[in-house]
């Protein structure tokens, strides 16, 4: 018997500056299912982004993201992050994943993003290593685009440097 | 056969209702996933409240506790929970204008649900717009029904007037 969460495709890049996951969002979903299981960022200390690709697979520059991240830190106190109307989402993956030992297990969930008519939502929860293995971070993560416009993919970016690897997988929740 | 989600039960709203029922969980699986999205109710500044069902009947009773975290994109975060509550709230201050696209979007599981020596739990993770200034509102947390009976589906529903647009649809995670 077929199952409702159903492989859309896999990305992955060496030595990128950006990923985009081009035509995963289609009319044949409204929600979707993101995890990435591999990034190796080249600079430390810098944010992973992300932006939605419109109909021509195109990053969304736009200055209508906003989002608000619970930081918890395995070695100090709970933090906060929150913005409105940044040129790119941020809080969904995670921040400083540096070394190859290091890792990450990002979880993503994306609402209506092939919806012409609807913003694009996201909800996410990540964990992940910073610091050459002794740090242990995780964020609760919200984020929308607010732009009601057909989305057919999305990008991941660095704040600086370039990805020395990274995969993503996107899979339909039908 | 390889893991998967498997549909249960899926309920369309395309005009007002007071609650939508998702029925059908039974023994077959341990844990059921709920997703819902482009919820959006009669009344603004609501709250997206949550009931089990028992023989397809919501239960009532003051057996739910839940605790979240509530995200802002414009201001401080909350701190929402409740004991002995009637019903799992799972959003509160939802918008409903469509013009503004302030709708409620998430993900719950439910665990233990039909086993009736165990009480039952639930995770969740909302994100929706609120009706004030259309800011950015999600919560993160869990519950539990403090009751070791068998639930047989979740009752979904605004703490004010109706649903009047959404998809809500769940699924059994297969073994």
């Amino acid at each position: 018997m077929a199952g409702n969460l159903e492989f859309i495709k896999s990305a992955s890049g060496t030595s990128v500056s950006s990923l985009d996951v081009t035509d995963c969002f289609s009319a044949d979903y409204d929600v979707y299912y993101i995890s990435i299981t591999k990034i190796d960022q080249s600079a430390t200390g810098t944010a992973i982004r992300y932006r939605f690709l419109d109909s021509s697979n195109t990053a969304i520059t736009s200055a209508s993201y906003d989002q608000a991240t619970l930081v918890m830190k395995s070695n100090t106190t709970f933090s906060e992050s929150r913005g409105t109307n940044a040129t790119y989402g941020f809080g969904a993956v995670g921040y400083g994943i540096r070394d190859a030992e290091d890792g990450v297990g990002a979880s993503i969930y994306v609402y209506n993003p092939y919806d012409s008519s609807s913003y694009s939502f996201v909800s996410a929860q990540n964990s992940f290593i910073v610091v050459a293995g002794t740090t242990l971070e995780g964020y609760k993560n919200i984020g929308v685009l607010k732009s009601a416009q057909q989305c057919n993919g999305i990008q991941f970016l660095n704040e600086a440097g370039s990805f020395d690897n990274i995969t993503v997988n996107v899979y339909g929740v039908k | 056969m390889a893991g998967s989600l498997i549909k249960i039960d899926e309920e369309i709203v395309t005009s007002a209702v007071a609650s939508v029922t998702l029925t059908g969980i039974d023994s077959t699986y341990d844990v059921y996933m709920v997703r819902f999205n482009n919820v959006i109710g009669t009344s603004g500044n609501n709250n997206l409240e949550v009931r089990v069902t028992e023989s397809g009947t919501p239960n009532t009773t003051s057996n739910y506790d839940f605790a979240h975290k509530e995200l802002d994109a414009t201001g401080a975060f909350d701190n929402r929970s409740a004991t002995n509550s009637d019903h799992f709230q799972v959003n509160i201050q939802v918008g409903n204008d469509p013009l503004f696209n302030e709708q409620s979007n998430g993900v719950m599981y439910i665990f233990n649900a039909n086993n009736s020596g165990e009480y039952t739990f639930l995770t969740y993770e909302t994100v929706f717009l609120n009706p004030f200034s259309g800011g950015l509102y999600g919560s993160q947390g869990g519950g539990v029904f403090t009751s070791a009976s068998t639930v047989d589906g979740l009752n979904i529903f605004f703490s004010t007037g109706n649903i009047d647009n959404g998809n809500f649809v769940m699924y059994g995670l297969s073994k």
